[in-house]
């Protein structure tokens, strides 16, 4: 179906919004936060149109030739499509509200959150690095052109290094220097994989290369398509590999746990909720089943045994890891980690079960972490507090924070009517149909592991009581006197989010028929 | 011999990419490793630079003979004779975008030196865990 100017319009309205607000900042400094808000609004009701244009369309694809209207040409006489073209699918879509409605949140909880962090002349280019992070995010979801799709991945992978750097202290300058060379270093793996695949399909546009992939893997293709069979298998394993570097897969999960944690607490809600998944996983589907055309069984039986081996060091790695923790936000960011191994499970059983409940998850897991994040970050801003045992009775202190992290943590591990469930049950239902019991045992392992970590975090803020050293009265004869608990909550511009996503945890738990509708068609038009 | 000699560009390609990924692993001060990042940029460079190099009509190295590649470029101009400027252009940027995270990771290093008081990634270690 025709694509809307909106597809272009989304990003490059982000840039050029980043692109004046230090203008703004240095004119009125107030100004800056509600044009910030104003922009990513402004990109939520964008995205919402695209989704549902998106979503009334029968084949569940929009197309958007760039420049079409000057030059009157589509295709080449050889087929291929001329230019850039945006291209967004179902799942693209489904991405795209996610990533416009998580960045919403985070822009409105910066407003009360960023001022107590950085210096007051920097906040301008704080909010110009999360536009330009958002507009490189948006681009990503919904481009269909592997250059776009680098160009997209450098401006939002550089606008993040410099937003994990920008509260500057030891931490956040070793964790962003780690990040951005690591990061660097995939995005260069993902470069020489698309060099193969330009090389032997001779096109950058995603879908037409689909085609060509198609031709070379025929049967009774010609010798010299067959040649190229071997580019292709380089190109999936260089690609394989970048994007196990981008979504922090076993061995190479370190720079994930430094660089999650160092940054502001909006935008490590960002990085884990979304940007981990848009530029990792996401790319990772899309290139798998809609470009390689790995269900088609062009590459035997190679794929699903080294994605569970992932998967099982991924899982269970992050777990014991998180469980090591002392600080709440790097124990959040192993808690990432081991999500990413459910995501990949999903993934490596190449069937529609699986890619259901791993989209499903993808999304899911972007309100839970979202949504814990953001309450880590509450906790931060009001006291100060980063260590897990420094936490003790601090639900008296901020019970809707605290109420918040509760229900963000049970769906974690997987309590029956919340969202985190639902995508489990799915996963386990799908690696039980495919046959892989070993993932089954791996997923609940996983989960009781989680219990372990989330629960301690929820016994030590509510049923340890806080220090009372400073409180007992000698006078009395040492009687420890009622500690007076004072309600002393985070400010409304950031509880609003958090209850926001709270009631979306629940809501999608219960009616997950509405996410599953979507999910399961935009996993069809995956697997077509 | 003759297959390495044709294909020299790619040789010298995967060499630079040997090397940078050896720098960056192994090398432990700051500074290698981002020239160590550097070389591995370089040498996808190359590579996209010596793909876009159809001359004459006559192909100078066996990756370029993509069919899909000579066609597209005969439908477009009516003739073989060109330099695919696609992979140019694609390059022209990639450049750009080293350049920024090569300026970003130089300005974080002068913090880490101004914070940790040395160069070397053994002794930078606030995080761990």
């Amino acid at each position: 179906m025709e694509g809307t100017h909106l597809q272009v319009l989304l990003p490059v309205g982000l840039i050029v919004s980043a692109f004046f607000m230090p203008v703004i900042f240095r004119w009125r400094r107030k100004l800056s936060e509600p044009v910030a808000i104003a922009a990513s609004l402004l990109s939520l009701i964008f995205s919402w149109l695209i989704f549902l244009r998106v979503i009334s369309s029968s084949e569940g694809t929009i197309q958007y030739f760039l420049g079409y209207s000057w030059s009157g040409l589509r295709y080449l006489p050889t087929g291929e499509p001329i230019g850039i073209v945006m291209r967004t699918d179902l799942l693209g879509a489904f991405m795209l509200i996610q990533i416009s409605g998580l960045c919403f949140l985070a822009t409105l909880y910066s407003k009360r959150y960023v001022p107590h962090l950085i210096p007051e002349e920097k906040i301008g280019f704080y909010y110009t690095l999360l536009l330009l992070f958002t507009a490189g995010m948006s681009g990503l979801s919904i481009t269909g052109d592997f250059f776009n799709f680098y160009i997209f991945l450098e401006l939002s992978g550089i606008s993040s290094y410099a937003l994990v750097a920008i509260s500057t202290n030891k931490e956040s300058t070793e964790a962003a220097f780690k990040y951005a060379v690591i990061g660097t270093m995939g995005s260069i793996f993902l470069l020489f994989g698309i060099l193969l695949l330009y090389a032997s399909t001779g096109t950058l546009n995603m879908f037409y290369a689909a085609t060509q992939i198609d031709k070379i893997f025929a049967p009774d293709a010609p010798l010299y398509l067959t040649h190229f069979r071997y580019h292709i298998y380089a190109a999936l394993g260089l690609l394989i590999a970048g994007f196990s570097i981008k979504s922090a897969f076993f061995p190479v999960h370190a720079w994930l746990a430094d660089a999650h944690p160092a940054a502001p607490s909006p935008v490590s809600a960002l990085l884990s909720g979304i940007f981990v998944k848009i530029s990792g996983l996401f790319y990772l589907i899309r290139f798998l089943f809609t470009i390689f055309g790995a269900h088609k069984g062009y590459y035997g039986f190679f794929l699903p045994p080294f994605f569970i081996v992932v998967t099982i060091l991924t899982a269970i790695g992050g777990s014991v890891f998180a469980i090591a923790q002392t600080n709440l936000k790097r124990m959040l960011a192993f808690s990432t980690i081991a999500q990413m191994g459910y995501i990949l499970a999903g993934i490596a059983l190449i069937s529609k079960d699986g890619l259901t409940g791993s989209i499903l998850h993808i999304f899911n897991h972007a309100l839970m972490k979202g949504l814990l994040f953001l309450c880590a970050g509450a906790i931060i801003y009001k006291t100060g507090i980063r260590n897990i045992s420094d936490l003790r009775g601090i639900g008296y202190k901020m019970p809707v924070t605290m109420g918040c992290f509760t229900i963000g943590a049970l769906a974690m591990m997987g309590i029956p009517p919340l969202c985190g469930f639902m995508s489990k049950w799915y996963l386990l239902t799908a690696s039980a149909k495919a046959g892989y019991p070993i993932l089954i045992v791996v997923l609940l392992t996983s989960s009781l592991l989680a219990a372990i970590y989330y629960l301690r975090v929820v016994g030590i803020a509510f049923f340890v009581p806080p220090a009372r050293h400073n409180n007992i009265n000698k006078t009395n004869g040492g009687q420890i006197q009622e500690v007076e608990h004072r309600i002393e909550e985070a400010p409304i511009s950031m509880l609003i989010p958090l209850i926001c996503l709270t009631l979306a945890v629940i809501f999608m738990g219960i009616f997950v028929r509405i996410p599953l509708k979507v999910v399961s068609r935009a996993a069809e038009i995956l697997l077509k | 011999m003759k297959t390495i000699l044709s294909n020299i560009d790619y040789v010298v390609s995967v060499i630079l990419f040997t090397i940078g990924l050896y720098g960056l692993v192994f090398k432990h001060n700051v500074f290698k490793k981002l020239l160590a990042l550097n070389i591995l940029e370089t040498s996808v460079y190359l590579s996209y630079i010596a793909l876009g190099d159809v001359r004459l009509g006559k192909i100078t190295t066996s990756w370029a003979k993509s069919p899909y590649l000579k066609d597209a470029i005969a439908a477009w101009t009516g003739k073989e004779i060109m330099v695919n400027p696609i992979p140019t252009g694609l390059i022209l940027t990639a450049i750009v975008v080293c350049v920024c995270i090569t300026a970003f990771s130089l300005s974080l290093v002068v913090k880490l030196y101004q914070y940790f008081g040395t160069l070397d990634t053994r002794k930078i270690t606030a995080l761990k865990g």
